[in-house]
C-alpha cells in the first residue's frame, strides 16, 4: 500500500499510525527529485575532507541553537564529548 | 616546514559551521600551497573522534557515525601522526598543563624547527607556539630561508615516521636483537628483487667488500687471504673502503683510470692493464653515484682472463644495467646501508649477493667469527652480522625504496633541463643500457670554478659536497702498496671539478629551482664581471 510520510534528518515519520507485523519491514520511498540529493558510496568515497566536511555538518539543516552549540569554545565541547562517552 | 595544529584548530577545520573555521581553512590552503607537513599527535585522536560523535549524535547526523570515521580517515592520510612515549607522559606529570606538555614536546622530538598553531593563550607562551592568524600574516608571503641540504634523513624519517616506529619498537620489546627473523626477511626480500639465490645481510658496506674478497681467496686459493703478489684492478676515484677492502684481503690495489662521462672504470684501461701484466685475479668496479659501471665489457673481460668481479653496489641499489639490477651480474655484489645511501639503515650496515652457493656458505661462516659453530671456527672471521634492528628499519625503507629512486630520477630531470645551457658545467650523463638511480646529481664545473660555485652555494643556504676530493693512490695508506697504471689523467680531471648538488629524493620543486637558479646567478654575476 501507499502511504504519506514525513523524511526529516535520519527519520521516517508517518502521517497515521503504522504497526509493524515483523520487526522490520523493507520500503521503496518515492522522493521527489527536486527536493533530494542521493549521494552514491563512491561519490562520497572520493570526496574531499573539506567536501566531506561540508557533507556531515552543512547539509543537516541545524537550527541557530544548534550551530550556536556547536560553536562551543572547544574545551567545553572536550567536557561534552567525554561526558557523553561514559553515560 | 612541519606543523603542530592543536586540536582547536583541527575542530574548526572539520566543522565549517564553526566561526574559526574560515580562518583554519585558510591555514590548511597555506599548508597545502607551500608543501609543508602537518601534524597530529597520536595521543589526541580519539579525543578529536569523541568530541566529533557527541556532536552528531546529538544532533542527529544522518550516518553519523560512518561519515565520521571517513572524515577522520580522510584527515589522517592528509596528515603525520607522532607517538606519545612513556618517558615524556612521566615528565609531563610535573608540568602544569599535561596535554600541552605532551603535544609540544613529543613533537618537538621529530620536528626540532616545526611550528605550532594553537588559538589557547597559554600555550602561546611557549616557543614556536604562534596563533592562527600569527601564521597567517607570517606564511601568506614568506621569505624562503630554509636551508637546503644535500640530504635530508630527519625529512625522510618524518615521511614514514609512523611505519619506522611501529617496527622499531615491536622489535625492541620482542628483543630477538641478533639474528632476528627481519635479517633474514630483508635477505630474502633483496635476493627477489635483485635476482640472486642468496643474500648475507653484515655490518657494512665495507664489510661486504671485505667478506667477499675473503671468501673468493678461501675458495680459489683455499687459503685465508690473498698474497701481495694478487693483484685487483680497481677505481682510483672512490671511497677509500673498496681500495682498503683490498688491502685488509692481503691483495694489491691496481688502480685504472676511468671514464669521464660515467666517473666509472674504464674497460679499455683494465684490458689495457691485462696485456701487460700477470697475477690479477679479480676486478672490483665500483658503480659510482648509482650509475652502473660497463659491466657488458668487464664481464667479458673477466671471462677471457678468467678473474672475479666484486660489484661495489654501495652507492646504486636498484640501479640496473641492460635490465639487470647491479649485484647480481658479478661474482658477488657488495651492498651499503649506510643512512645517507639510496636504500639506507639508522646506522652501519650492508649486504652480499651472490649467485654462487660456497661463496655464501663461506661468508656466513665468516660474518659468525668463521665457523658454522661459533664454539668451533674453521677460518679467520668477524663479528660483523647485521643487526635485526636494522634489519627491521631497512624493511620499511625498502618499501619505498623505488619509488625515491624514481623521485631522484625526477629530481635529476629538472636539473638536466634547467642547467643544459650553461657552458662551464658538465652534466652527469645516463649510458644507454644504464638506469641511474643519482645516489649523488654530480656535475663538472670547468674553468676551476668549481670552490667558487661551491663558495657562493653555501653563502645561499644550499650545501654541495665534492666527492671525492683525493684519489686512493694519493692517500697515505696506499702508499707503496698499490699499483698505478697510466697517469690518471681522467681521474684526477675529476677530482677538480666534480660537484655533487642538492638530492634528497623529498626536495620541493622550488627547492630545486632555489639550487638552479642560484647557480644560473653565479654565472651570469660572472659574466657582468
Amino acid at each position: 500500500m501507499k502511504i504519506k510520510a514525513i523524511l526529516k534528518g535520519n527519520e521516517i515519520k508517518f502521517t497515521q499510525l503504522v504497526v509493524l507485523k515483523r520487526p522490520e519491514v523493507e520500503v521503496e520511498v518515492d522522493l521527489p527529485d527536486e527536493e533530494v540529493k542521493i549521494y552514491p558510496e563512491e561519490e562520497i568515497e572520493k570526496m574531499s575532507l573539506d567536501g566531506l566536511a561540508h557533507l556531515i555538518w552543512c547539509e543537516n539543516q541545524l537550527t541557530k541553537a544548534q550551530i550556536a552549540h556547536l560553536n562551543k569554545d572547544y574545551k567545553e565541547l572536550v567536557r561534552e564529548s567525554l561526558e557523553d562517552r561514559y553515560k | 616546514m612541519d606543523i603542530l595544529l592543536d586540536l582547536n584548530i583541527i575542530i574548526d577545520l572539520l566543522i565549517p559551521l564553526r566561526k574559526g573555521y574560515p580562518i583554519a581553512k585558510e591555514i590548511d590552503k597555506i599548508i597545502k600551497e607551500r608543501h609543508y607537513r602537518k601534524w597530529i599527535s597520536a595521543s589526541s585522536i580519539d579525543t578529536l573522534y569523541y568530541i566529533l560523535l557527541s556532536q552528531a549524535k546529538k544532533f542527529n547526523i544522518r550516518d553519523g557515525e560512518r561519515l565520521l570515521k571517513l572524515e577522520l580517515g580522510k584527515l589522517l592520510k592528509e596528515t603525520k601522526i607522532f607517538s606519545v612515549t612513556g618517558a615524556s607522559v612521566l615528565e609531563a606529570i610535573n608540568f602544569e598543563d599535561l596535554e600541552d606538555y605532551l603535544l609540544y614536546t613529543n613533537f618537538k622530538r621529530i620536528a626540532p624547527d616545526g611550528i605550532i598553531i594553537s588559538n589557547d593563550k597559554k600555550f602561546q607562551k611557549l616557543p614556536d607556539v604562534i596563533s592562527s592568524k600569527e601564521f597567517i600574516e607570517r606564511h601568506r608571503n614568506p621569505l624562503f630561508t630554509k636551508k637546503i641540504q644535500l640530504l635530508d634523513l630527519q625529512e625522510e624519517y618524518r615521511y614514514m615516521i609512523e611505519e619506522i616506529d611501529h617496527a622499531v619498537l615491536k622489535n625492541i620489546a620482542k628483543a630477538q636483537y641478533i639474528l632476528g627473523p627481519e635479517v633474514e626477511e630483508i635477505e630474502d626480500k633483496i635476493a627477489q628483487y635483485i635476482g640472486v639465490k642468496h643474500c648475507i645481510g653484515c655490518s657494512s658496506g665495507t664489510e661486504a667488500l671485505v667478506l667477499s674478497l675473503r671468501a673468493l681467496a678461501i675458495k680459489i686459493k683455499e687459503q685465508e687471504y690473498f698474497d701481495k703478489n694478487d693483484k685487483i684492478i680497481t677505481t682510483p676515484f672512490t671511497f677509500t673502503a673498496t681500495g682498503d677492502a683490498i688491502l685488509h684481503s692481503g691483495a694489491t690495489p691496481v688502480f685504472v683510470d676511468i671514464d669521464l662521462d660515467t666517473y666509472n672504470i674504464d674497460p679499455k684501461k683494465i684490458r689495457e692493464y691485462l696485456m701487460r701484466s700477470k697475477n690479477v685475479v679479480g676486478i672490483i668496479p665500483v658503480h659510482l653515484y648509482g650509475h652502473p659501471a660497463n659491466m657488458g665489457e668487464i664481464m667479458q673481460i673477466a671471462k677471457e682472463y678468467n678473474l672475479f668481479v666484486i660489484e661495489d653496489v654501495a652507492q646504486a641499489f636498484g640501479s640496473m644495467w641492460n635490465g639487470k639490477k647491479l649485484g647480481s651480474i658479478g661474482t658477488t655484489g657488495c651492498f651499503s646501508f649506510f643512512p645517507s645511501k639510496n636504500l639506507g639503515g639508522f646506522g652501519d650496515g650492508g649486504m652480499v649477493s651472490t649467485n654462487d652457493n660456497e661463496i655464501a656458505e663461506i661468508i656466513r661462516m665468516l660474518i659468525k667469527h668463521g665457523g658454522k659453530d661459533k664454539y668451533n671456527v674453521e677460518h679467520i672471521g668477524y663479528n660483523a652480522r647485521l643487526d635485526t634492528l636494522q634489519a627491521s628499519i631497512l624493511l620499511t625503507k625498502f618499501k619505498y625504496v623505488d619509488e625515491f629512486n624514481e623521485r631522484r630520477r625526477k629530481i635529476a630531470e629538472i636539473y638536466n633541463r634547467e642547467l643544459k645551457n650553461i657552458r662551464e658545467i658538465v652534466l652527469p650523463k645516463e649510458k644507454v643500457n644504464s638506469y641511474h638511480v643519482y645516489h649523488q646529481y654530480t656535475i663538472r664545473v670547468r674553468n676551476g670554478e668549481r670552490d667558487k660555485l661551491k663558495q657562493f652555494l653555501q653563502e645561499k643556504g644550499i650545501s654541495s659536497m665534492v666527492y671525492y676530493p683525493l684519489l686512493l693512490k694519493d692517500m697515505k695508506v696506499f702508499n707503496g702498496k698499490c699499483e698505478v697504471y697510466g697517469d690518471l689523467k681522467n681521474a684526477e680531471e675529476a677530482t677538480k671539478e666534480v660537484l655533487s648538488l642538492p638530492i634528497e629524493p623529498l626536495l620541493k620543486e622550488e627547492e630545486i629551482f632555489k639550487v638552479i637558479n642560484t647557480i644560473k646567478e653565479f654565472f651570469e654575476v660572472k659574466k657582468r664581471r
